[in-house]
């Protein structure tokens, strides 16, 4: 009786301004824009999406799981100019609310929420927003995370959004019906954001690197410059998600906070200094770094190390008994390092990320073309394996990001390459790959790109689905660090190397997540939790049943069939792959948010049905 | 002997005769009297005579070097996705000039430059080395026009001197030759002046 008169409340609230303040909410895939509307591209050809308030039962009711969030677009609309705050409460313990004030990126006279700028307590708002300046602004948009923790009660809990504008309070209440479930604490895929060296630091942490170059001191390598990059990693896994950052150039250069300190040459090469690398890592491989997180702390699960054809073995000295042995003295110290300091639960990854085409090196360790280059693989295989005692609890694994070959490297390199990741496009080509690496042991990644805001907000939904689908264990966006430089709030690029933005123009030290991290988050829960209903029913029952919301078939996700399998690898080009990027997400187009939302639906009915 | 072993010696014997006369060389005047560009150009000038033009020759495959030109209007990455090299002459040279690079105690980078052969007009970096040092290369280029220092070097053979400009790198450009003395390519002997101390 309670929540109806509270609901009462705000009918009658707004029926006194009728003609100016209007709330919505909206699911969390269909963004608004700044005029009343939502963003076209993220229903198109689709019935009109239906707000979650106001509606015809009166009032916001979701269902939440344990352990995750829910979340929502609250948008304030008003013809008038006003100026408002925003303040959101939740009952008991367990639920906590977090509201972020949505960023419109403009493009061609339309717009797109993405940054999200965290509401500071008592943060004074105004309609249209001041510091975005959209000419006919009618509708300011806010993110909403309800965090439900493991410890919240199952049942029936009360948020409280208020909004305070003109001397009034207007209370939107949200019913939240939170379930027994809790959302598994591993996630199915692995959700990875890959960027390089360290320029980005500075360029997203311009107060910190400010303060500390004021004070005479160089930001590369100071305390405060391992806080920003533990405290942007903390952002991803707050996320779901794994932030990877590789410290060497594709000439074998490595950068100095990345890697132990060597010196020496031949026998008398020695690791001189562990200073960098453990206080860059040091806290990623021990979990400290996360030890405030929602999601409880623990290590990260992989990073790359720096080994390449330059170090730490000399490239001066390929050939001779003088690499091998500069090879093993310093990756077998590492390993005995790891050891003593109980990193055993991370992949620590020997990766090569040179190709022949940037002239360091004779051969691809990254995307190889040619077979011949696989004897350098093989070569390094033998040293690693060298290196590192068989019953070493320290876990290397030698990575290869591979494309063209990928399908011949797999034959040939078995026992040699045991993490694949994988050109998607590519990919999809072998539907046997999957079964047939992971039976060996392998682990197996894809890697793509990440979505534009100005396109679908299901574009994000695109790698974990595709990962979950082929039974992989996770991907990799190619980039997340674009934000560091140009301009991403009036000139935005779309966004397609950036996943996360710096809070320095709202002066903010920190990291500011955005829409499409927060819809990827929510789609990795989603699939933790539909991998979770496929050990009760089947996976492979749960798959098909996705793929059937969108009018489709498991099998749709492959491609074994492609034109350009008829020629040799090295005979591809780009232009011939074309038909490779064909398969379920482009041939039906059906694969939006109205797909996943009933996905979603598909969820809360089956986990009913386990009893969870 | 093996093969490799036998070259490998070889190579070492030719660098110490190299380093024999780069330090028992009469003290020369220092170029235009900066001390740093002497240090280079005397590494350019045993590069010119140690460097195996023909031995180059052989380091980019021909198909890379029929490739390399090829345009296809729906890939921009047609020809670099096909470049490749032959192992043998591409690190028996980029070890070469490695050990070229530490005649001296300070970063030097010596990256190896050639005329394209299927356009001699056009020059592209071939190997380049550990610490990134260059003014030319730009990260994924293929073949430039050679500038205005670099002709002259291919024109006319003779080492040319390329510092004070907007950065702080200070260059030496030898010339690569064949046994028949054609100049096929250049040597770029190359520091920072913020790291030669």
């Amino acid at each position: 009786m309670r929540f109806l008169k509270s609901w009462i409340s705000v009918v009658c609230l707004l029926c006194l301004d009728a003609a100016a303040l209007e709330l919505r909410v909206w699911p969390d895939f269909y963004r608004p824009d700044p005029f009343g509307g939502l963003v076209a591209d993220d229903w198109q050809g689709r019935p009109q999406p239906q707000p979650l308030f106001p509606n015809a039962s009166g009032g916001v009711v979701l269902t939440a799981y344990r352990n995750g969030y829910v979340s929502f677009h609250l948008v304030v609309m008003n013809d008038q100019p006003m100026e408002f705050m925003l303040d959101a409460r939740a009952d008991g313990s367990g639920v906590e609310v977090d509201i972020f004030r949505e960023w419109f990126h403009g493009r061609g006279g339309k717009y797109y929420p993405d940054a999200l700028i965290p509401l500071r307590d008592r943060e004074r708002l105004s309609l249209p927003d001041k510091e975005m300046k959209i000419d006919g602004q009618k509708a300011a948009a806010f993110w909403v995370d309800i965090w439900v923790a493991k410890k919240a009660g199952a049942g029936r809990h009360t948020i409280r959004i208020q909004l305070s504008a003109g001397g009034r309070n207007y209370m939107l209440p949200v019913l939240l019906q939170v379930l027994r479930t809790e959302v598994p604490d591993e996630d199915a895929v692995t959700a990875d954001g890959n960027c390089y060296g360290l320029g980005w630091v500075g360029g997203y942490f311009r107060m910190r690197a400010d303060k500390v170059r004021q004070s005479g001191r160089d930001f590369n390598g100071s305390d405060e410059f391992f806080s920003a990059v533990h405290d942007t990693h903390r952002l991803f896994y707050e996320h779901r998600g794994l932030f990877h950052d590789l410290g060497y150039n594709h000439s074998g250069g490595v950068t100095s906070v990345f890697a132990p300190e060597i010196e020496g040459s031949g026998r008398s090469k020695r690791i001189k200094s562990w200073d960098y690398f453990d206080r860059h890592f040091g806290p990623l491989l021990d979990g400290s770094a996360f030890k405030d997180a929602r999601r409880g702390p623990r290590p990260i699960e992989c990073m790359y190390l720096t080994i390449n054809p330059e170090w730490p073995a000399s490239y001066i000295n390929w050939g001779t008994p003088a690499f091998e042995v500069e090879f093993v003295n310093i990756v077998s110290a590492m390993e005995q390092h790891f050891r003593e300091k109980g990193w055993t639960q991370t992949d620590f990854e020997m990766f090569f990320n040179h190709k022949k085409r940037y002239k360091g090196f004779a051969w691809d360790g990254d995307e190889t073309r040619f077979p011949k280059d696989n004897g350098y693989f093989k070569e390094f295989g033998r040293l690693l394996k060298a290196a590192v005692p068989k019953d070493s609890p320290v876990r290397f694994r030698f990575r290869h990001d591979a494309s063209w070959l990928m399908r011949q490297q797999m034959d040939e390199l078995v026992g040699v390459v045991n993490f694949w990741v994988c050109g998607g496009g590519i990919f999809a080509f072998y539907p046997e790959a999957p079964e047939m690496l992971k039976k060996r042991g392998d682990k197996v990644w894809i890697y793509g790109g990440t979505p534009s805001i100005f396109g679908s907000s299901a574009g994000i939904l695109d790698l974990p689905v595709k990962s979950w689908m082929y039974g992989i264990d996770g991907y990799i966006r190619w980039l997340v660090t674009g934000a560091s430089g140009g301009d991403p709030w009036f000139k935005s690029d779309g966004g397609g190397t950036t996943l996360f933005y710096p809070g320095h123009k709202f002066g903010l030290d920190e990291p500011l997540a955005c829409v499409r991290m927060k819809l990827q988050r929510n789609c990795l829960q989603d699939i933790a939790l539909l991998d979770y209903i496929g050990t009760h029913i089947g996976g492979d029952k749960v798959r098909e049943a996705v793929a059937a919301f969108a009018d489709a078939k498991a099998n749709d996700w492959w491609n074994p069939d492609a034109a350009a399998k008829k020629l040799d690898p090295w005979e591809w080009s780009n232009a011939s792959l074309g038909e490779a990027g064909r398969t379920i997400g482009i041939r039906n187009k059906t694969l939006d948010a109205f797909w996943w939302l009933k996905v979603r639906e598909f969820i809360t009915e089956n986990l009913g049905r386990t009893g969870r | 002997m093996k093969r490799w072993t036998f070259a490998a010696v070889s190579l070492a014997a030719l660098v110490c005769a190299a380093g024999i006369m780069y330090f028992g060389r009469a003290e020369e005047a220092p170029a235009g009297g900066d001390p740093l560009v002497a240090k280079l150009d005397g590494i350019g000038r045993v590069a010119s005579i140690i460097m195996d033009g023909d031995d180059c020759l052989t380091i980019v495959t021909d198909r890379a070097e029929e490739w390399l030109f090829r345009r296809h209007p729906q890939d921009q990455w047609f020809a670099s996705d096909n470049y490749d090299v032959n192992f043998e002459p591409f690190v028996r040279n980029k070890k070469l000039l490695i050990r070229l690079s530490k005649l001296e105690e300070f970063p030097i980078d010596c990256n190896l430059w050639l005329k394209t052969k299927g356009n001699p007009d056009k020059i592209h970096l071939v190997i380049r080395q550990v610490n990134g040092f260059s003014q030319w290369y730009s990260f994924g280029q293929l073949a430039i026009d050679p500038p205005a220092e670099m002709k002259k070097v291919l024109d006319t053979g003779e080492r040319v001197t390329v510092a004070g400009g907007r950065s702080d790198y200070v260059s030496v450009l030898a010339p690569v030759r064949t046994a028949l003395g054609d100049v096929i390519g250049l040597v770029e002997v190359t520091t920072r002046r913020g790291v030669a101390g």
